[in-house]
């Protein structure tokens, strides 16, 4: 979001929480707000979102981000992907696509959201914080 | 080739224990009754070898179609991509993709579902420090498309075929707080003597309130003669475009400017892609322009943004109406960078132009508006989702004709209203209801001067109803995650065919359509989607690309797909 291209390597810590979202995906809309109702609870989870939107869209993609009030700090990213390179190395399409990793491989991938599935992204966060 | 391939599998295996390696499947098979069958499998491997300070990744994608649901046939390797990264230099080989600032020079994607794949097959590197940012780009770009200007003409088989050698390089780097960049890209298309050189400068700015970019780019085209005794004029051509944010709390402002004139034709020849030499190249992609319908209905009167031609304004409003509801309105209008205007006598092909640098409303340059609001949110309770709009649009599509004798213009005008309801019923099901109503007029509207000197007006309609009106209604269930049903329908007032001219042989002529589909997942890697019945024609766009789709009849759609890590 802050305009500098990153290593996504660069963005992880032990545990992070990665998820492929756009702005017109309703599930990923739906999945971003439960995980803000909780992750506070989880200091040390790097939260990565990362967008999928067109190039063009970026300015449009930050103005949502801002007016959704999306706790974006040190550990909580948006990043574009633009070239796609990050979806086709997680095959993120069809959108959302969720995943946990532990030292940088994934232990956890689901694709979809739906109401209550927050109840098992928080159980998953903490087998993986745990083991 | 495929010794190459197998030194590499090798490589990766004999190191396994340090090697994550993942699969996608997916089938695909189609049969209806206007032709429209298919079947393909996609095959995706990945190697990834982490180790301490970098880092080993490939992919593989292999095919087998025949034919493919849109394209053409490929059986064995379609794309591969080897990469070394670290902290400051990466290095790949195979089927490249990079964007460079936002598009505009360079911007490589690969779109199955339209069959547009501009990546370049060859060398890319990438050197990195805290400040600045250096890309290489080098390779081959096979650019493939359907269009009507040649012959053999099929929406699902590509008629058109470029083959370009790219090369060039991109740099950015950290000035006063802001992101400078420049970027050459030199193209060699040897089928049609063609060599293009493109440059590009632009700036991105963020500051507490907002950001700001700008991007300018110029193009020249230069086309050999060879043996002939043609001249081939240099053709230059330029771009620029403009956009800032900005942030009131949790309200902002988005508003973008665009003036492009890669390659200015006037309405005669304004859209023939294969004889106009200096047009925009399909690796370049404006940022945006206008707003993208995730709606079915809406979607079909998507715009692409015109390089070539177009001088246009986006606006966007977007905010918090109350904790649980947002609304986002939406402004675009765009036009020609010229109005143009016959010579003498109302049937000449003589055009000329007169410059204009805001989007114009006149008719004879190709005017777009469109308003879209949103409103969308929560119930309290957070289990029903809701999503309503309302979406005018005009626009002109062809000048015809523009002279003091004859005035005439292709145009459309259109009112959608959009809806969407998403209940979380229980902890089992979860229905969501799509509904959409259209009212649309596409046809020509005339002005002659007649003998005694009075202005005659007459509106010709492409429908066989003056106002067709549109309606499509979707319902879907999902039950424990695991089973999903839908339900669709959509339907119209009016015939089409006037809008085949006889030329397209897969048009289609119902008006009605509906279509049931199961679906299962095995787990959320893993699923089997059945469908039946029907699906209509119309555009279809991915992120600001378009495509015209064939309609689907009466027929059994299967997809299959599976992950494995």
């Amino acid at each position: 979001m802050d305009n500098n291209k990153t290593d996504i390597y660069n963005l992880t810590s032990d545990v992070s929480f990665i998820s492929f979202w756009a702005t017109w995906c309703l599930p990923c809309l739906k999945e971003i707000d439960k995980l803000n109702e909780f992750i506070d609870e989880y200091d040390n989870v790097s939260v990565i979102l990362i967008n999928e939107d067109k190039p063009g869209d970026k300015a449009k993609v930050k103005s949502f981000v801002r007016s959704r009030n999306y706790p974006v700090d040190n550990n909580y990213h948006i990043i574009f992907d633009f070239d796609k390179n990050l979806s086709r190395k997680f095959s993120a399409q069809p959108i959302p696509l969720t995943l946990i990793l532990k030292d940088n491989k994934v232990v956890y991938r689901k694709r979809g959201f739906y109401m209550g599935d927050e109840v098992e992204l928080k159980l998953e966060l903490d087998k993986a914080l745990s083991d | 080739m495929i010794r190459g391939i197998l030194l590499i599998i090798f490589f990766f295996t004999t190191v396994h224990s340090q090697t994550d390696i993942s699969n996608r499947l997916s089938a695909r098979y189609g049969d209806s009754s206007n032709e429209y069958n298919y079947s393909e499998i996609y095959l995706d491997t990945k190697m990834f070898l982490q180790k301490e300070g970098y880092r080993i990744e490939s992919l593989f994608t292999f095919e087998a179609s025949n034919p493919p649901e849109i394209g053409l046939d490929i059986n064995g390797l379609d794309r591969y991509l080897i990469g070394f990264y670290n902290d400051k230099f990466s290095f790949e080989v195979g089927d490249i993709h990079q964007t460079w600032g936002r598009g505009l020079l360079l911007n490589q994607l690969n779109y199955q579902n339209l069959d547009f794949a501009t990546g370049s097959r060859g060398l890319g590197m990438q050197f990195d420090n805290d400040s600045t940012a250096l890309n290489v780009i080098m390779g081959d770009v096979s650019a493939r498309t359907s269009t009507t200007v040649l012959g053999n003409y099929n929406p699902r088989i590509p008629n058109h075929f470029v083959e370009e050698f790219i090369y060039g390089a991109d740099l950015s780097t950290n000035i006063l707080k802001s992101k400078v960049g420049a970027a050459f890209l030199l193209v060699d298309e040897k089928e049609r003597s063609l060599s293009h050189v493109l440059s590009n400068l632009r700036i991105d700015r963020s500051y507490e309130s907002g950001e700001f970019f700008m991007s300018l780019i110029s193009k020249t085209s230069k086309k050999d003669n060879g043996m002939t005794e043609i001249f081939y004029e240099e053709k230059n051509g330029i771009g620029f475009y403009l956009s800032s944010s900005n942030y009131i709390q949790n309200w902002s402002i988005t508003s973008s400017y665009r003036n492009f004139k890669v390659d200015v034709n006037n309405p005669a020849n304004r859209d023939n892609m294969v004889d106009n030499y200096g047009r925009a190249l399909d690796i370049q992609r404006s940022p945006s322009g206008f707003y993208e319908h995730t709606f079915r209905l809406l979607s079909r009167s998507s715009r692409e943004v015109n390089l070539n031609d177009e001088v246009g304004i986006e606006i966007q409003l977007l905010g918090p109406l109350s904790n649980n509801s947002n609304i986002a309105v939406n402004y675009m209008k765009s036009s020609s960078s010229k109005r143009w205007y016959n010579g003498i006598g109302a049937l000449t092909s003589d055009w000329s132009g007169d410059n204009i640098f805001m989007p114009s409303s006149s008719q004879s340059s190709y005017p777009f508006e469109e308003i879209f609001i949103e409103f969308n949110g929560y119930n309290p309770n957070g289990n029903i989702f809701y999503k309503v709009g309302l979406d005018f649009q005009h626009e002109v599509f062809n000048v015809l004709s523009n002279s003091t004798e004859l005035k005439s213009f292709e145009i459309s005008e259109s009112v959608t209203v959009p809806f969407l309801v998403n209940v979380n019923v229980n902890s089992l099901w979860n229905i969501e209801v799509q509904l959409e109503l259209q009212k649309l007029k596409t046809g020509f509207e005339t002005t002659s001067e007649s003998e005694n000197t009075e202005d005659n007006y007459s509106y010709t309609s492409l429908l066989s109803e003056k106002y067709q009106k549109n309606l499509f209604l979707a319902l879907s269930a999902n039950y424990n995650q695991k089973w999903s049903f839908n339900l669709s329908r959509e339907s119209t007032n009016s015939d089409e065919s006037l809008l085949d001219n006889g030329q397209n042989e897969s048009f289609d002529s119902a008006n009605d359509w509906s279509s049931t589909s199961i679906a299962y997942k095995f787990d959320s890697d893993h699923t089997l989607e059945l469908f039946f019945g029907s699906i209509r024609g119309g555009l279809d766009c991915t992120n600001g690309v378009c495509r015209y789709i064939q309609a689907f009849d009466d027929g059994i759609r299967i997809d299959y797909s599976l992950n494995i890590d």
